[in-house]
């Protein structure tokens, strides 16, 4: 456990003038090795733990440091005097009864036996060019006291296998893929499984190598598959933070408000057997609960953190967590972030299935940039994507440089059905998880 | 932060272990941020303090970071790096004595924000709030301070101990413009590899203000149709930042190594002969220069393409070594917790010889973008126009909304069929480039250009 003994010490006997005080530590170790020719080409390993002092009084300030040995309740004064700028109203925390100690078995994972995993994965996709392929442990505690006497802490190991695959194509642009799997422990990947994957995912990028073609412009119905979906998602999310909603901030604004077709059910969890990334735990201590947030297209509940959920009086569903901006800034500001947020898969369907019942238009296999094509405020999206067409059931040919646009609104009334073929991808920053399946939508709009 | 002799004992003991280069990144570094919107909403500060590890050995590389600066735990670090390499134990390099790199820091700083207190800084988000209030339609803006003062010591076996102090600051603007029930908002950020003077002359509100125009003309504006046309891109940022996606990051040696477009076109045609692209980390006060790149290497000019041939590459330290090239000065990092890979830096095209305004004099239809609201680079590469303006019949039409571009690096760069004469450095200095070695500051510039044809995404209908 991540001691905070000279914290609590101080939480104890806060230096003068503070009324009360927090600290959310966080300690992630990791071991990340590329594979080259059964070999750790390159690797990263840390073990580094982050602390988050708020103090102050009904307003709180904020510090931040990677010293263990920094002095308590110096850090405590220094976030008060921050806190004497801000104007921010009351700010809520957890008391004792959120309190939860929350550990799973796992050990370190000896680095011969990731390279081993690693091997057999890059010898079970011989003949795909690999440019990279990587294994990855990671052990993750995250530990929350403060002055009110909250004590919570969790601490869970998982292991990733990630790789990016590229299947040369005669006379024709590769078919490439990126692939990921996670589980609890090495133990539970499987190498051979996981290069099937990756290899069937590189080959149905251009719908097993089809040859081009261009198709005009205009509106068509499509197979979004699970990448592509997940891409949308890793941003649209956030339309169904309450904090987004209160601001102004999201294309969606109150619960029970239709925001799509009856197909829609969007679920956060902090774990799914499909993921080894697991969120028991958020940045207040709150255990995170498993919420439908929107069931059968009407938005139900949002995400919410402590702050939000009180402007909605309810209790929070444990969504509070630090999301770095695309600046190398340390994340410090409270926000809104999920755990594994999904699509509901629906069992019923295959994506052949979906496939066939579209008849004509496109299967979207894959996304590029997530980050500047969803607008959270307004729901406009523009995706550039690619994949292939189909016609009366058969494919005609591979399409790319290509873009679907709508907006949220849009593409969640366009789901006709959903398939079940689940997968999850993580956030780059890796503090979140997005899944989903493939789905039918009808009617969207494409540029080519 | 250490000693040198504490480096040194570490650096034997990896090299006794088998690596034949082991160096350490050693980083102090403060950030404070303040974030205002119709009140102070928070006030942080905070410390990072840690080194990086990096013993290479051949072409494997192992990068252990950690915050104990001991000794003991530098060499713990060391065991790790050299179990992670497979490394036999049995090397025999000795390192080399230590000589102290001086050079010219390319961004002098006059006042230091870490010497003035929170009002100063307070007091310059207030004005921006309150100038953003002013505007028509604004109905409200979000303002956020960010000053950061990052000390680095690179020593290396090879002898290299590299200092600098790197200091910059920033302010973001997050404006809300509202009209008849419709809302758009949007970002904007204002940087400078300097200190609080760079925020005398008000050029930070006057692209609070621009940010707040462009906005408010996207509010009833019609969405881009979706269509292959002519696309004029604006000198300053939008050009440089298509090269920056279209080109930059396949022309990193890590891109290369994943086998990039580019890998064997040295030498060869890859661009129109308009184009003659540079990334140059030594411009004196731009927001992706530095004395040394983040492997104490001095920063350099590098040609990257001239007259429309590839003349070179971008490398870092071991994507040198994996590819037989030379380092490029272009080793860099986010911080202590990203071992360095090869990024740009200031990436600019340079001016050419074509009529500024006959490219869009001579356009029957098109796009004309005049800012870049970000993009991604690979095979495909995307960019997001935040600002764009249909072009019919050589007139400069209505705003519009929505509008994405897409196309691959290798075909586009082709079909660049105008470059024009006026050279402009990219507005409200740079921005942040996200890759394996993490968020690093660049910026992109150049002048106006035209592209033949490209894909442009959107919802509308023909204008």
């Amino acid at each position: 456990m991540i001691d905070l003994t000279g914290y609590q010490g101080a939480l104890e006997h806060l230096p003068q003038g503070i009324a009360r005080a927090e600290v959310n530590a966080e300690r992630i170790r990791c071991t990340d090795i590329a594979i080259r020719d059964g070999r750790a080409a390159s690797s990263v390993s840390f073990d580094q733990t982050k602390f988050y002092i708020r103090a102050g009084g009904e307003r709180l300030g904020t510090v931040y440091t990677e010293r263990p040995d920094d002095d308590a309740a110096a850090l405590f004064c220094a976030a008060a005097e921050n806190a004497r700028w801000t104007d921010a109203g009351d700010t809520p925390m957890n008391g004792p009864e959120r309190s939860v100690s929350d550990s799973d078995e796992g050990e370190n994972e000896p680095i011969k036996s990731m390279i081993v995993l690693g091997a057999e994965a890059e010898k079970a996709m011989r003949g795909a060019d690999i440019p990279f392929l990587h294994v990855r442990v990671t052990e993750r505690e995250l530990r929350t006291v403060n002055s009110l006497g909250l004590d919570s802490f969790t601490h869970r190991h998982w292991a990733d296998l990630y790789t990016a695959v590229s299947l040369p194509r005669e006379g024709m642009q590769a078919a490439e893929a990126e692939a990921n799997v996670s589980a609890c422990g090495l133990d539970q990947l499987d190498p051979a499984a996981f290069a099937q994957k990756a290899l069937a995912l590189a080959d149905q990028t251009d719908g097993g190598g089809l040859k081009p073609i261009t198709v005009s412009s205009g509106s068509y119905d499509c197979v979004m598959t699970g990448q592509v979906l997940r891409n949308i998602l890793m941003t649209a999310w956030r339309s169904l933070s309450a904090e987004a909603m209160q601001g102004g901030g999201s294309a969606f604004r109150a619960v029970g408000e239709k925001i799509g077709s009856v197909e829609v059910n969007l679920v956060n969890a902090p774990a799914h057997p499909l993921s080894g990334k697991r969120f028991p735990v958020d940045s207040e201590g709150t255990p995170m609960s498993e919420t439908l947030l929107v069931e059968q297209g009407l938005l139900r509940e949002p995400l919410t953190t402590l702050s939000s959920a009180r402007k909605l009086g309810i209790a929070s569903n444990g969504c509070t967590g630090r999301i770095p901006v695309m600046t190398g800034n340390v994340p410090i500001a409270l926000t809104t972030v999920p755990g594994l947020f999904y699509l509901r898969p629906d069992g019923r369907n295959t994506q052949r299935q979906l496939i066939e019942r579209m008849d004509t238009g496109f299967v979207l296999t894959y996304s590029l940039d997530l980050f500047h094509s969803v607008n959270i405020a307004s729901g406009l999206f523009s995706v550039p994507c690619g994949g292939y067409f189909v016609r009366h059931g058969e494919k005609v040919g591979s399409v790319s440089q290509m873009t679907v646009a709508g907006s949220l609104r849009e593409l969640f009334t366009a789901v006709e059905a959903v398939g079940n073929d689940l997968d999850f991808d993580d956030f780059y920053f890796r503090n979140y998880c997005v899944g989903s399946p493939s789905a039918l939508l009808r009617n969207m709009t494409f540029s080519s | 932060m250490l000693s040198t002799a504490t480096a040194n004992a570490v650096f034997a003991y990896a090299l006794r272990g088998g690596a034949d280069f082991a160096e350490l990144f050693l980083e102090d570094r403060d950030d404070v941020s303040i974030d205002c919107a119709e009140r102070i909403n928070e006030v942080s500060r905070m410390r990072s303090y840690g080194a990086g590890l990096y013993l290479l050995k051949g072409n494997s590389g192992a990068y252990v970071y950690l915050n104990d600066l001991s000794e003991p735990a530098l060499r713990r670090a060391a065991d790790d790096a050299l179990t992670l390499m497979g490394a036999s134990g049995e090397g025999n390099g000795t390192p080399r004595p230590f000589t102290v790199l001086n050079r010219e820091n390319p961004c002098p700083v006059i006042v230091s924000p870490s010497e003035v207190g929170q009002e100063r800084k307070i007091a310059l988000l207030r004005e921006a709030v309150q100038c953003a209030a002013l505007l028509p339609e604004v109905s409200r803006c979000q303002a956020t301070w960010f000053d950061r003062d990052q000390r680095v010591i690179l020593l290396n076996s090879e002898g290299v101990h590299a200092e600098d102090r790197r200091v910059t600051t920033r302010m973001r603007f997050i404006p809300v413009v509202s009209r008849g029930g419709e809302t758009a908002s949007s970002f904007t950020e204002y940087c400078a590899a300097a200190g609080m003077e760079a925020f005398e002359n008000g050029r930070h509100l006057e692209q609070l203000k621009t940010c707040c125009q462009r906005l408010r003309g996207s509010i009833g504006a019609p969405e881009a149709p979706s269509c292959r046309v002519p696309v004029v891109l604006e000198a300053g940022a939008c050009s440089g930042t298509f090269f920056h996606e279209a080109c930059g990051h396949q022309l990193e040696t890590r891109s290369l190594q994943e086998g990039g477009l580019f890998w064997d076109k040295r030498g060869r045609q890859i661009a129109s002969p308009k184009v003659t692209l540079i990334d140059d980390g030594t411009l004196k006060g731009m927001y992706g220069s530095a004395r040394f790149d983040d492997e104490g290497m001095a920063r350099q000019r590098n040609v990257l393409i001239e007259n429309g041939i590839l003349k070179g590459f971008m490398a870092d330290r071991l994507g040198a070594r994996r590819l037989g090239l030379e380092r490029t000065g272009s080793g860099r990092r986010q911080d202590y917790a990203h071992a360095p890979g090869p990024r740009m830096s200031n990436t600019f095209l340079a001016a050419g010889t074509d009529d500024d305004d006959a490219m869009i004099r001579d356009l029957d239809e098109g796009l004309y973008v005049t800012e870049i609201g970000g993009g991604t680079g690979g095979r495909e590469f995307t960019l997001l126009a935040a600002c764009a303006y249909w072009v019919k019949n050589g007139q400069i039409g209505p705003q519009v909304k929505g509008a994405i571009l897409v196309g691959r690096g290798d075909e586009t760069m082709l079909k660049i069929d105008r470059v024009g004469r006026t050279f402009v450095v990219e507005q409200g200095g740079g921005s942040f480039c996200g890759a394996d070695s993490g968020f690093i500051p660049t910026t992109t510039s150049g002048p106006r250009m035209r592209i033949a044809e490209m894909v442009v995404g959107g919802k509308g209908e023909k204008l």
